[in-house]
């Protein structure tokens, strides 16, 4: 098994790499479909369609079925897109290795092996608390890391309400709450 | 043109899948098992030993069994003939009634194999790159390269080693067995070693040192000739010199364990062990050595644990090897049978899994450690891309059929409702005669039968985290009454629900080379540790005119948590757990002799987001799993049980616990399926 690992001690150099892999396979594949195709297919003008059951002189009734198009050959990479919400500036790191900027305008792109594990990484983002996702290589990903400013920490799961922060559901203060009595 | 378009294309997408795992389509894989309709489908899409009716064959056995030197490595079998190797026809032997028992690295059990829609498009199981990687030491369990020579150890957790590690295994300890008869002897002198905190190890030698004073001030006070005498005399100082030698023996033991979890390179040279203590580098490396060795037990020194350890290397390995294979024959003969059900019953039934195991590993010439070493020397791992051997099994029991009728019945066994703690909040366990258990019956001719029975687990109490943040207790119920398995999931994905606590919703592992705290995707899988284990079957009560089933969050599932399975107090959280490799032979079989239809992958793209801490956790989960669909489906019955103490039923909501500051009094318990059962 290859270490791929190894191509994201340079990140340019790995993404760059499987890029130039996945261009070249599209390109083989495009080859490859343009190829199937009928040789020299004119562009036609289509005309207006025939009237129902009467088909205009001249042509065959019974017509050819529509050339079903060569499958696609199988993608080798996966293209991981991260955006944020709301839309903002944000690094996104991978381990020791920055992978890159998301910015309001552009999204930042990651090019990874098909199926080769997932991508643990963390995003950051000036204002905003860090988050951890994962990104995973089965096939082409849209990422969109919600971000959470600090201050609003009580919308999510796991927020723990402060013992001194108030008063109970039933107007008691907070002190320790005994067993209820055994039933 | 569209002919080189399509070599080229073919070439292309072989290319592609060589990368991904292979080329061709292995024969043994249920070509076409996948039915355009469930009723069309057969077990394994094969003919199973003794099932009915039985195919006529169209060769002689000496026709079938013939040498073919000639044939791919892909098309032969390994047959042993007065104890040679011959290669044969794998079709052909199969078709005289042998059968084909798949020793290839990227084996996996049924429920991994990946099948055909009805349509012919292969359906691809995600998990499947994973388990093979985790069973030849290539992945971890998330799917990631492991580390140059870091091994997996997962029989324990149902992932048994490919034939490729074994033989490196038997390779190695040949040259370097780590067995002496002195450390052989020092652990034969104990059963176990104690467990003594290495906080407390100052405070025991104190202790026994006072003791050996005492005694020997008692000695000369009474003039005898040993301590020994003194103890003879005295019973009183009996037993404080027991504890005198058993601790002197132990401190040789451990020293012995020492040496050998080193030499097996489990207690690494670099590990913070402090010699002679049972600290965590120690407990780690007994970990492992029982995940290598499959012994179910606490990461202590007992004594499944301290006899492998007193064993020689390759007999371990002979074991692991026998344990590997009785898997792959299990699942080629599709049995079930383990002797778990008493011979005592009033149907008594075989024991196919040793049965058939045993003559298989007998007609393979496998018999013993020799024998193994001198098989894995013939094969180089290579070889183990393409092996499969061939082997006659006796005939399957008259009650086999393609399609059986199966019913499962779980037993609560003795259930206390009541309070885990008293009034003053100290806590109190229930004590169970019966514990749980989970039946798989056949039908045949109007006799209904036991097939196998297993330990399993029923919910309990178990800390929820409530709307409020804080961690209350509360009861979490398995269902009474009948139900049906419709649905079964292998590699399952489980939706924790927002009331898991999330401390265990984050793990730490080194990333790219820095340790982070990341989602605890070990939890929610799919993966061998996950909380539905390796294959799951959900339990639910079928929709009456034309209502959809309702599902109250309850599975019989694999786990890795065996201690939660065999211990008196383990508990789930309302599911009934099973070792993995148990749930996988079990489901293995129930799809191999029931109809099924195969859905495939199951889209799920399921975010949420957690806090813990100053940081926001992203879960995100892709698939549900590879689902397979029985109809009709496998009835269920869960027994009530025994239920004992003054609280005859569930308590419902949250629970404080004991000494814990809260903010106000408990919020109302969810009441959704996932969220009462847990679903774990």
């Amino acid at each position: 098994m290859p270490d791929w690992r190894s191509l994201i001690a340079n990140p340019r150099v790995q993404v760059g790499g499987v890029v130039g892999v996945g261009v070249l396979l599209a390109l083989l594949g495009w080859f490859l479909h343009a190829s199937a195709l009928p040789p020299a297919t004119p562009p036609t003008t289509q005309a207006p369609p025939a009237a129902a059951g009467t088909p205009p002189e001249g042509t065959a009734t019974a017509a050819a079925p529509p050339a079903t198009p060569p499958p696609e050959p199988p993608k080798t990479t996966a293209q991981i897109t991260f955006t944020t919400n709301p839309s903002t500036n944000a690094t996104v790191s991978w381990g020791k290795t920055r992978l890159g900027v998301i910015t309001p305008k552009a999204p930042l792109v990651i090019v990874r092996p098909r199926d080769s594990g997932p991508l643990d990484v963390v995003v950051k983002a000036m204002g905003y608390l860090p988050v951890q996702t994962r990104a995973h290589t089965f096939a082409d990903t849209r990422i969109v890391v919600r971000l959470t400013k600090p201050d609003a920490t009580q919308t999510l799961v796991g927020y723990k309400a402060p013992i001194d922060g108030g008063i109970g559901l039933d107007g008691s203060t907070p002190e320790a709450i005994a067993p209820p009595p055994f039933p | 043109m569209t002919s080189s378009y399509t070599s080229a294309a073919r070439a292309l997408c072989c290319l592609a899948l060589a990368v991904a795992g292979g080329c061709h389509r292995s024969e043994s894989l249920p070509t076409g098992a996948t039915p355009t309709h469930p009723e069309a489908v057969t077990p394994g899409g094969k003919s199973t030993p003794g099932a009915h009716p039985k195919p006529v064959p169209a060769m002689s056995e000496a026709e079938a069994t013939r040498a073919r030197n000639d044939l791919a490595p892909e098309s032969r079998a390994l047959l042993m003939v007065n104890g040679a190797e011959r290669w044969v026809d794998a079709k052909a032997v199969e078709s005289v009634g042998y059968t084909i028992v798949d020793l290839r690295d990227d084996w996996t059990p049924t429920i991994f194999k990946e099948e055909h829609g009805p349509d012919g498009v292969l359906l691809p199981n995600r998990y499947r790159r994973v388990f093979v990687g985790l069973a030849n030491d290539q992945l971890d369990n998330d799917g990631e390269p492991l580390e140059p020579h870091e091994k997996n150890y997962l029989e324990l957790y149902g992932v048994f080693p490919s034939l490729s590690v074994l033989r490196e295994r038997f390779v190695q300890d040949e040259s370097q067995p780590c067995h002496d008869q002195d450390s052989v002897e020092q652990l034969e002198s104990v059963e176990t070693v104690s467990y003594v905190a290495p906080q407390d190890m100052k405070r025991d030698e104190l202790k026994l040192s006072r003791f050996a004073k005492e005694l020997e001030t008692e000695r000369k006070k009474r003039k005898l000739a040993t301590i020994q005498d003194l103890a003879t005399v005295d019973s009183q100082y009996a037993a404080k010199l027991g504890l005198i030698d058993k601790r002197a023996k132990e401190k040789l033991a451990i020293s012995a364990v020492e040496k050998r979890l080193a030499c097996e390179g489990l207690l690494k040279p670099t590990s913070k062990h402090a010699k002679g203590v049972y600290d965590d580098p120690m407990r780690l490396a007994v970990r492992s050595f029982q995940q290598k060795h499959m012994i179910y037990e606490a990461n202590y020194l007992r004594r499944k644990t301290v006899d492998a350890l007193a064993r020689p290397l390759l007999d371990n390995d002979y074991d692991g090897l026998v344990r590997a294979l009785r898997e792959r024959i299990v699942s080629a003969a599709g049995v079930i049978e383990d002797g778990t059900v008493s011979a005592q019953s009033k149907f008594p039934v075989r024991n196919l899994v040793d049965e058939y195991g045993q003559e298989a590993i007998k007609q393979l010439g496998l018999t013993d450690t020799a024998a193994a070493v001198a098989f894995f020397k013939k094969h180089p791992a290579e070889d183990f891309k393409t092996l499969r051997a061939a082997v006659k099994l006796p005939a399957l029991p008259e009650y086999y059929a393609d399609m059986m009728d199966l019913s499962i019945v779980v037993d609560r066994g003795d259930v206390w409702y009541d309070l885990p703690f008293d009034s003053n909040g100290n806590f109190e366990q229930h004590g169970r005669k019966r514990y749980p258990s989970l039946t798989l019956f056949a039908n045949y001719n109007g006799q209904r039968f036991a097939l196998a029975r297993w330990r399993t687990t029923i919910g309990g109490w178990r800390a929820e985290q409530a709307s409020d943040g804080y961690e209350y207790y509360r009861y979490k119920m398995s269902d009474v009454g009948p139900r049906v398995i419709r649905q079964i999931v292998s590699g399952p994905v489980w939706i924790a629900p927002t009331s898991t606590p999330v401390r265990s919703l984050v793990k730490g592992k080194t990333v790219n080379g820095s340790f982070m705290k990341l989602v605890n995707y070990d939890e929610l899988g799919p993966g061998y540790l996950s909380a539905y284990g390796l294959v799951a079957g959900y339990f639910v009560t079928p929709g009456q005119n034309g209502r959809p089933d309702w599902d109250n969050g309850v599975r019989a599932h694999g786990s890795s948590d065996y201690l939660s399975i065999y211990s008196a107090n383990g508990f789930s959280h309302g599911c009934h757990r099973l070792p993995n490799h148990i749930a996988i032979r079990l489901y293995s079989f129930i799809l191999a002799h029931r109809t099924k239809s195969v859905a495939g992958d199951q889209p799920l793209n399921f975010t949420r987001q957690f806090l813990q801490k100053d940081k926001v956790y992203d879960i995100r989960l892709p698939s549900r799993g590879y689902a397979y669909y029985l109809d009709p489906p496998l009835p269920v019955n869960v027994l009530e049980g025994d239920i004992k103490g003054p609280q005859k039923k569930p308590i419902i909501g949250y629970i404080p616990k004991p000494n814990e500051l809260y903010p106000g009094p408990p919020p109302p318990a969810p009441n959704s399926p996932e969220a009462k059962a847990g679903g774990m």
